[in-house]
């Protein structure tokens, strides 16, 4: 449906419009632009600290394979029916943080190899893909969606009454992370040095895998399996702004939730009236943009 | 400063350091050589409290090394490493600005006292016309030089260096071990280095700990008391002449021609 724009201004604004426009934009279209920001901003953001913590400019809560914990774990608290914005969430964090201890370890003990961890991230994220898809096929039809909505990332199923909670949490992480800002800037040289630079590694580390963990939680249990937000925004935003990370994580929280809106708003205009995975538009950008990082790092 | 109290230690069962002791005494330069494996980083990472000692213990005077915090412990000792590539590309002075970590924690960048000394450190290893370059532009020499900053720019009694100047050349190794040298002798700061350089350790430690392939004290002492042939023998399996160079006096250490 085609809505003036002077007409959508009138409506924010408060000015009354026709009613139909009014019901569209407020209900429909505004729900989903922020639904669409809420989650760009977690994934950028997580994965900047976590690009940060693993040291390396790779990672990215998809490619690391912690989205797909997070989406295990959505579908499993689904499937024993606790469809709740707490039980849902909760479900996706302990998922995610599973999926990321298992991936720590075997990146632990290669010595912190860049292409080890990347492996051992899309193994665990195959192994979270594959036991979802498990789960979906034995669960009755209507309990679950469907398997595209999980595995291709998806805007389509806004919940307005999880916006509040789904904000309120982001914030929360978002600024435990930026209050570690220089803790992040410290992991960047290497655990090693980070210790000996004065920081307690271990508990550090703890905290900021929680709060990006809890950021993927958010952004999974929503919207599925949205790609490559976490590595290509924070990468660009790195470009822009450099890696201190007092300015790089409030940038890549506005860029991702820029970025994510627009990808949405494609995937909803280029086959319309049919509606493409926003999954599918961040991974057919996201995707060739690894491939070149891996080609840039490989010279 | 430091005392070492027979110590040993070991990894996953296998023996890495035996009965090691000696004490390390302020404002020295002392240099642990010793064939790969013999312990050398380790020993360093026991010193600062990284590794705990199975036998024996590593005092400082404000206690036990590995019972001091990770932040108490770098207000006392900064570590050189060697130089790593930089996925990230923070500028030389953000880079050095981390060294403030250890004393000043604010959220929000640092204080303007802070500032200063990393600007007067930036200024002592010669690396301020790079300020405001991106790390990952620098040639190894700037970098290493940008790495010692940093260490400085954390103000500890102590220096540890772990290999710091294994990769550089010629020009940038004299230049470094200059600046180690001047720091020890105006400053007063205590360093210990693990080297594999014997010759530019002798020109510049006022002692040397010499440890064997099987992680045992061969010796320690001044250069020229520990560097003998018989010692480098005994340590390294390889026999040598040690002679005085004509010109300058340093001590000369060469290996038995090949053929």
């Amino acid at each position: 449906m085609r809505v003036p724009w002077q007409e959508i201004i009138a409506v924010i604004f408060g000015d009354a419009g026709s009613s139909l426009h009014e019901v569209v934009i407020l209900k429909i279209r505004l729900p989903r632009v922020l639904f669409a920001a809420l989650v760009g901003a977690s994934l950028s953001v997580s994965g900047a600290a976590f690009q940060a913590v693993l040291r390396n400019p790779l990672a990215d809560p998809y490619i690391l394979g912690v989205s797909g914990g997070a989406a295990l774990g959505s579908v499993l608290a689904i499937t024993i029916g606790g469809y709740s914005v707490f039980i849902l969430p909760a479900s996706a964090f302990s998922g995610a943080l599973i999926a990321l201890l298992a991936v720590y370890m075997v990146a632990r003990s290669s010595r912190g190899d860049s292409h080890t961890l990347i492996l051992a991230g899309v193994m665990v994220g195959s192994l979270a893909s594959a036991l979802l898809l498990f789960f979906l096929w034995l669960a009755p039809s209507d309990s679950v969606r469907n398997a595209v909505f999980w595995l291709a990332g998806n805007l389509s199923n806004v919940r307005v009454d999880w916006l509040p909670w789904g904000y309120g949490a982001s914030l929360i992480a978002f600024l435990v992370l930026w209050r570690n800002s220089r803790v992040l800037d410290l992991f960047t040289q290497g655990e090693d040095c980070a210790a000996d630079l004065g920081l307690d590694v271990a508990k550090a580390r703890l905290l900021v895998f929680a709060a990006a963990g809890m950021l993927v939680a958010i952004a999974v249990s929503m919207a599925g399996l949205v790609g490559f937000v976490g590595l290509v925004i924070p990468h660009v935003v790195r470009l822009l702004w450099g890696p201190d990370h007092a300015r790089l994580l409030p940038a890549a929280a506005l860029a991702g939730a820029a970025f994510l809106v627009l990808a949405d708003a494609l995937s909803r205009v280029v086959l319309a009236p049919a509606e493409l995975p926003v999954g599918v538009v961040t991974a057919l950008i996201g995707a060739p943009f690894f491939l070149y990082l891996l080609r840039l790092r490989g010279e | 400063m430091i005392s070492v109290e027979n110590v040993s230690f070991s990894y996953a069962a296998k023996p890495i350091l035996r009965q090691v002791n000696f004490t390390v005494n302020q404002g020295e330069i002392m240099t642990i050589l010793g064939p790969n494996g013999a312990g050398k980083s380790t020993l360093l990472r026991l010193l600062r409290g990284r590794l705990r000692p199975d036998v024996g213990c590593i005092r400082w005077q404000e206690g036990l090394a590995h019972q001091l915090s990770r932040a108490k412990m770098a207000t006392l000792a900064a570590v050189l490493p060697q130089i790593s590539s930089q996925p990230f590309s923070f500028s030389v002075r953000a880079m050095v600005e981390m060294g403030c970590f250890a004393r000043d924690r604010s959220l929000w960048g640092i204080s303007a006292a802070q500032k200063s000394i990393v600007e007067e450190m930036l200024r002592q290893t010669d690396v301020l016309h790079l300020a405001k370059q991106r790390v990952c532009e620098l040639s190894g020499g700037e970098l290493q030089r940008v790495l010692l900053a940093r260490a400085l720019t954390q103000q500890t009694p102590v220096l540890f260096l772990d290999e710091a100047t294994s990769q550089l050349d010629l020009c940038h190794t004299r230049a470094i071990a200059q600046l180690l040298y001047r720091l020890s002798r105006d400053e007063g700061k205590t360093i210990v280095q693990v080297s594999h350089d014997m010759e530019l350790s002798a020109e510049i430690s006022q002692r040397i700990l010499l440890l064997n392939a099987r992680g045992e004290m061969v010796s320690i002492g001044t250069p020229t008391h520990v560097l003998t042939a018989e010692n480098i023998a005994s340590a390294f399996n390889v026999n040598v002449t040690v002679a005085r160079d004509q010109v300058t006096g340093a001590l000369r250490i060469a290996p038995l021609p090949l053929i």
